[in-house]
C-alpha cells in the first residue's frame, strides 16, 4: 500500500505527488451493478465500529462524485443504531460534523484536506476513488469480478479514534479478498 | 515305578504356573478396563469441553464475515479450528437455518481405520452467532474420534506391554518354583521310590530347595535312618533266632531237626544223581561217668571240644550234627566207596585219642563209638539209615566191652 505521502502529509509534497503522478480525477471503482452491495458493507462496518461517545445517530457525509451518493439511504444497524446519509460540499465541516465520510472523486487538495482533518479525531473514512488505497483513507472499495471488497490503510486506521473490530480488519486485510 | 510327577496333568508346577498367570491377567484386565474406562469417560469429557470451547470460538470467528457474507472469510475464520485434533466438521448456518457451508480438515487424516462406538464421541455441540444482539445463524461443531482412539491405541499399548511382562514374570515365578520346590520334592518322590520298590533304607533323599523342602526331606532321613535302625535290629535279632533253632549252642554244631533236614535233602539229591553217601552214628564212652566224676561244666566242655575235633574232619558237603546228650552224627556225602566212611570213621577215633585237658591238673580221653549205615545199601530213608547206624554203633560198644 502506498502510504509514504499520506505519512509525510506535507500539502506541498502531496501536490507535487498528485500533480506528478496522480491524476486529478478518479473516477469511482464501483460499478453500477455492486453499489447496493458496497451500500450494505458500508452498513456492516459501521456494527463493527465504535466512536467515542456512543452516538446512536451515525452521520454519514459523502462528499465528492460517487454512484453512492444516490443510493445510500438512512439504515437502521441490528444494534439499533442509524445511518444518516447527507451530502455535504464543505470539507472542512466534515471532521465536526459527521461520523462517516464517504469519499468520492475529489480534487487532490480537498481530499487531502479531509484526510488531515480525519487524523486524531472520530471519523471513519472510506473511499470508493482510491483503488490503490493509498491516499489515507481507512477503507477503499475495490470492484471485484463478482462484487465489491475493501481494502484497508492500516496506517490510517491506526490514526483514527474509531475503534474498528479486528475480525472486520482481518477480513480487510486479505489481498485477494472476498467478494460480495 | 510311578510316572514322573511333571509328566502329569495336574502337578503342583502347572497348577501354581497357571494360578499365578490367571490372577496376573485378571489384575491386569481388571487394572486396564477400570483405566480405560475412566481415561475414556474423562477422554469423553475433555473432548465435550473442548467442543463447547471450539464452537464458542467458531461462533465469534464467523460472525463478522457472516456479516459481511464473506464465505471465504468465513471459510478461513475456521479452517485453523478444524485442522486442530478435536473438531471433524463445522457446519455454518444463516438466520434461517439453512447452511451457508461446511468446513472440513484440510487433510483427511483418518488415523486408525476403527469405527468408536457412539457413546465415545461428542456430542455435537451447535453454537448461535450472534452480532449486535441479533442472531445472524448459527455454527455446529461436530467431534473427532482421534483422542479417544489415541486412548484406545494406548491402552491397547498397555495391555499388550503388560500380558508381555506377565509372561516374563510367570515363567520367571515358574522357573523360581521349579528349582526351588518342584525339582526337590521330585527328587525326594525319586528316592522314595526307590526305597520302597527295592527296600533301600540306605537311601538318602537330597536335603535342596525352599527351607519348609529341606526340613521334610531331614524329616524323611531321620524316619530312614530310624526305619534302617529297626531292620539292623530285626535282622540281628532274626538271624540269632535262626541259628538257635538249628544249631546246638554247646558243641556249635547243627542240632538234630537240622541234621535230619540235611539227610532228607541229601537222600532226595543222591535218589535223583543216584549217588551214595554215608550216615555216622558216635556215641561217647563213658562219657555219663565222665559227667558224673568232673560235673556239668566239665562235661558241656568235653562236648564242645568234641564239637571243635569233629568239625575239621569234614569234607564239602558233609555234615556233623550233635543229636542230643553225648551222641553226634555226620552225614558223610558222595561215597566213592565203602572205605570212604571207614577212612572218616579212622580219623574220628584218631582224632579223639588225644586226651583232653580237663581242668589245670587232670587229662581224660572220650573214645567214641561209631557206627555207619549206607545209602541206598541199608536203608532208603532217615529213620532206616539212623536205625540202622545206631543199631551197629551199639554193637561195636558192646564188643569193645566185652
Amino acid at each position: 500500500m502506498g502510504m509514504a505521502g499520506v505519512m509525510l502529509g506535507l500539502p506541498a509534497a502531496t501536490a507535487m505527488m498528485a500533480t506528478a503522478v496522480a491524476p486529478l480525477y478518479v473516477s469511482s471503482t464501483l460499478r453500477d451493478a455492486v453499489v447496493p452491495a458496497a451500500v450494505q458493507q458500508l452498513g456492516a462496518i459501521a456494527t463493527y465500529a465504535r466512536w467515542t461517545g456512543a452516538p446512536h445517530t451515525l452521520r454519514v457525509c459523502i462528499t465528492g462524485q460517487t454512484p453512492l451518493s444516490n443510493a445510500m439511504t438512512s439504515q437502521t444497524l441490528p444494534d439499533g443504531r442509524v445511518l444518516m446519509p447527507q451530502r455535504v460540499s464543505s470539507a472542512q465541516t466534515i471532521a465536526a460534523n459527521c461520523e462517516i465520510a464517504v469519499i468520492g472523486t475529489l480534487p487532490s487538495a480537498e481530499r487531502a484536506q479531509i484526510i488531515r482533518a480525519a487524523g486524531g479525531v472520530g471519523l471513519l473514512t472510506i473511499t470508493d476513488a482510491d483503488p490503490a488505497c493509498e491516499y489515507g483513507a481507512m477503507f477503499c472499495w475495490r470492484s471485484t469480478a463478482t462484487g465489491v471488497t475493501f481494502d484497508l490503510n492500516i496506517a490510517a486506521v491506526t490514526r483514527s479514534r474509531v475503534r474498528v473490530d479486528p475480525r472486520v480488519l482481518a477480513l480487510g486485510r486479505r489481498s485477494n479478498g472476498a467478494s460480495m | 515305578m510311578r510316572e514322573s510327577v511333571r509328566s502329569r496333568g495336574n502337578n503342583l508346577y502347572s497348577a501354581v504356573a497357571r494360578s499365578f498367570a490367571v490372577v496376573a491377567i485378571l489384575g491386569v484386565l481388571v487394572t486396564l478396563l477400570i483405566g480405560l474406562v475412566a481415561a475414556l469417560f474423562l477422554q469423553r469429557g475433555y473432548a465435550d469441553e473442548n467442543l463447547r470451547l471450539a464452537a464458542r470460538q467458531a461462533a465469534y470467528s464467523v460472525e463478522v464475515p457472516i456479516v459481511f457474507n464473506d464465505r471465504s472469510g468465513i471459510a478461513e475464520a475456521l479452517q485453523p479450528l478444524v485442522d486442530g485434533r478435536s473438531v471433524a466438521s463445522i457446519r455454518v448456518e444463516d438466520a434461517q437455518g439453512q447452511t451457508i457451508t461446511t468446513i472440513h480438515p484440510s487433510k483427511d487424516e483418518q488415523g486408525l481405520a476403527l469405527a468408536l462406538p457412539h457413546w465415545l464421541l461428542p456430542n455435537p455441540v451447535k453454537n448461535p452467532v450472534v452480532s449486535a444482539g441479533a442472531t445472524i445463524g448459527a455454527v455446529e461443531v461436530t467431534g473427532g474420534g482421534a483422542s479417544a482412539k489415541q486412548q484406545l491405541v494406548i491402552s491397547l499399548l498397555g495391555a499388550i506391554l503388560g500380558m508381555a511382562l506377565i509372561g516374563f514374570g510367570t515363567v520367571a515365578v515358574a522357573r523360581r518354583l521349579d528349582r526351588s520346590l518342584v525339582k526337590p520334592l521330585q527328587g525326594i518322590a525319586a528316592v522314595t521310590d526307590r526305597v520302597r520298590d527295592e527296600r533301600r533304607l540306605d537311601l538318602r533323599v537330597p536335603q535342596t530347595g525352599l527351607l519348609e523342602v529341606r526340613t521334610l526331606a531331614g524329616d524323611i532321613n531321620n524316619l530312614l535312618d530310624q526305619l534302617q535302625d529297626w531292620q539292623g535290629q530285626m535282622d540281628a535279632t532274626h538271624e540269632a533266632l535262626l541259628h538257635r533253632a538249628n544249631f546246638d549252642p554247646l558243641s556249635g554244631l547243627p542240632n538234630r531237626t537240622t541234621f535230619l533236614d540235611r539227610v532228607r535233602e541229601t537222600i532226595r539229591v543222591a535218589q535223583r544223581t543216584g549217588d551214595s553217601f554215608a550216615l555216622l552214628f558216635m556215641d561217647g564212652d563213658k562219657f555219663k561217668d565222665a559227667n558224673d566224676r568232673y560235673g556239668h561244666v566239665v562235661g558241656d566242655r568235653i562236648i564242645a571240644e568234641i564239637g571243635a575235633r569233629i568239625s575239621p574232619l569234614l569234607r564239602v558237603g558233609d555234615v556233623a550234627a550233635r543229636l542230643g546228650g553225648d551222641e553226634f552224627a555226620i552225614l558223610v556225602n558222595h561215597l566213592e566207596s565203602d572205605e570212604d566212611a571207614q577212612s572218616v570213621m579212622r580219623r574220628i577215633r584218631d582224632a579223639m585219642s588225644i586226651p583232653m585237658r580237663i581242668d589245670d591238673q587232670r587229662e581224660a580221653t572220650i573214645s567214641l563209638s561209631v557206627g555207619v549205615a549206607i545209602f541206598p545199601h541199608d536203608g532208603s530213608d532217615v529213620e532206616n539209615l539212623l536205625r540202622i547206624a545206631d543199631q551197629r554203633m551199639y554193637e561195636e560198644k558192646t564188643a569193645t566191652r566185652h
